[in-house]
């Protein structure tokens, strides 16, 4: 590279190499990165029992990182970490029924995984996330739905914030979990939400 | 508690007694298995506690029956032979009796409908009874154990009830034979 004729060939590419930093870098002026956990919001879920009641639960803990393209949100990138083992329910009970080998199996799998794959944009404000969820080591194709609600200037804070909240129904029993068929549907009702500061740089760690 | 002009107990008043007496001597048993069973075996849980708060609700009715009965009908005429004090202690008993047998389903409901698992109530397993209180953990809690408390009493009351009786018997007195058949 120290070489004169060497630095002569690197002008055009440097060229080239701006023009096309300009095309890739400038929409992601609108991108910007979270690292997400249980403090921007709640992952809950629920199931049904002989087409009677629901039962609900939450994950209490979870780790991931949220690349939020405003300008494109087909660009949107997201990878989430849950801490199966945190699993939460309204009876101690249930959370340790949940642990066991019949469902999560958290002594071999400790953590559940979802990391998009594509986002497909059905309006400004509503998207699908097309992802890969890894529950007990299976990983499967997951839809899930995301709707941005209620984007608002928050006067207090000076801040943009906007309520993501994010749904899907996992079929359980595709990940292995087979156990009482009867008592609890196959169906589990993913809800999230997530509250997000948007149009600045978010200050994530 | 009530006029003592009936010749013996009625129909009616001997059914729902033995009735009554057979549903929480089946509602003990299976709340005892229910709670102890593993969370593993949820439909068999879930069943057990359906019979069982089927059972209590069940008692319910029917001791406001016998109460009624009781009120209307009256009782037959107490034991010529039967010392006053020991009248007055039957007479506390039974008063006791029916009041367990009012507070334990009503203390029971109550912690069916404060329970966090927010467990529908259905009557015979299909027919759902509302929860006219909401969630409460903390009341719940409390609930249970006066649930628990009540139906000790209630059985201990019973079975010291059901002995005296059977010692009635033994002692050639009519007492349980008129609750077991008509009599003139
Ligand atoms: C005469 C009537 C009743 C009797 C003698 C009775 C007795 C009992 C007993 C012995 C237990 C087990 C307690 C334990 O081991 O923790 C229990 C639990 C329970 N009973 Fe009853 N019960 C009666 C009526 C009812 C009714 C009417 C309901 C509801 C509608 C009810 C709801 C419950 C519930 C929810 C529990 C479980 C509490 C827990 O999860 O720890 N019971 N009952
Ligand atoms: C859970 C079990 C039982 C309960 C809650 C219960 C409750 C009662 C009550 C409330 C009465 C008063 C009825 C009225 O005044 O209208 C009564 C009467 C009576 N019970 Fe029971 N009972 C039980 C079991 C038994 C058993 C096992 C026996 C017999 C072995 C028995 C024998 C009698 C007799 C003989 C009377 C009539 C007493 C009299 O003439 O003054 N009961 N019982």
């Amino acid at each position: 590279m120290r070489t004169r004729q060497r630095r002569e060939w690197l002008r055009p590419a440097f060229g080239i190499g701006v023009v096309v930093w300009l095309m890739t870098a400038l929409p992601a002026v609108a991108a910007s990165l979270y690292r997400i956990d249980q403090r921007y919001g709640v992952i809950s879920f629920s199931v049904g029992s002989l087409g009677l009641f629901t039962t609900e639960g939450l994950f209490p803990r979870f780790e991931g990182e949220l690349l939020l393209d405003t300008e494109a949100p087909e660009r949107t990138h997201i990878d989430v970490t849950i801490d199966a083992g945190a699993v939460a329910m309204p009876l101690q009970d249930q959370a340790d029924l949940l642990r066991s080998d019949a469902y999560f199996d958290t002594a071999h799998f400790p953590a559940e995984h979802f990391v998009s794959t594509s986002i497909q944009v059905l309006s400004p404000t509503h998207f699908v996330i097309h992802g890969l969820l890894r529950i007990r080591g299976v990983a499967m194709p997951q839809d899930l739905d995301a709707v941005v609600k209620d984007r608002h200037f928050d006067q207090e804070r000076q801040l943009e914030v906007a309520d993501f909240v994010v749904t899907g129904d996992i079929k359980r029993s595709a990940f292995g979990m087979v156990a009482d068929q009867i008592m609890v549907s196959d169906t589990v009702r993913l809800a999230i939400r997530i509250r997000l500061t948007v149009g600045v740089q978010p200050h994530g760690e | 508690m009530a006029n003592e002009t009936a010749a013996g107990w009625s129909r009616p008043q001997r059914v729902l007694h033995w009735t009554m007496a057979a549903l929480v001597l089946l509602a003990v048993p299976v709340g005892l298995i229910m709670t102890a069973l593993p969370f593993r075996e949820l439909l068999l849980k879930f069943v057990l506690y359906q019979l069982h708060k089927t059972l209590g609700l069940t008692v319910f009715v029917l001791v406001l029956a016998q109460l009624a009965l009781h009120w209307r009908r009256g009782r037959p005429a107490w034991d010529a032979g039967l010392p006053a004090w020991q009248r007055r202690a039957a007479v506390a008993v039974h008063a006791a009796l029916f009041s367990l047998l009012l507070l334990t389903p009503l203390a029971g409901y109550l912690t069916a409908a404060t329970a966090p698992a927010k467990i529908p109530t259905l009557f015979l397993g299909v027919i759902p009874v509302p929860h006219l209180v909401g969630t409460n953990p903390v009341w719940f809690g409390v609930l249970r154990e006066v649930h628990v408390a009540l139906a000790t009493l209630l059985v201990l009351l019973a079975c010291g009830h059901a002995l005296i009786a059977v010692q009635h018997h033994l002692k050639g007195r009519n007492t349980l034979i008129r609750m077991l058949r008509a009599c003139e």
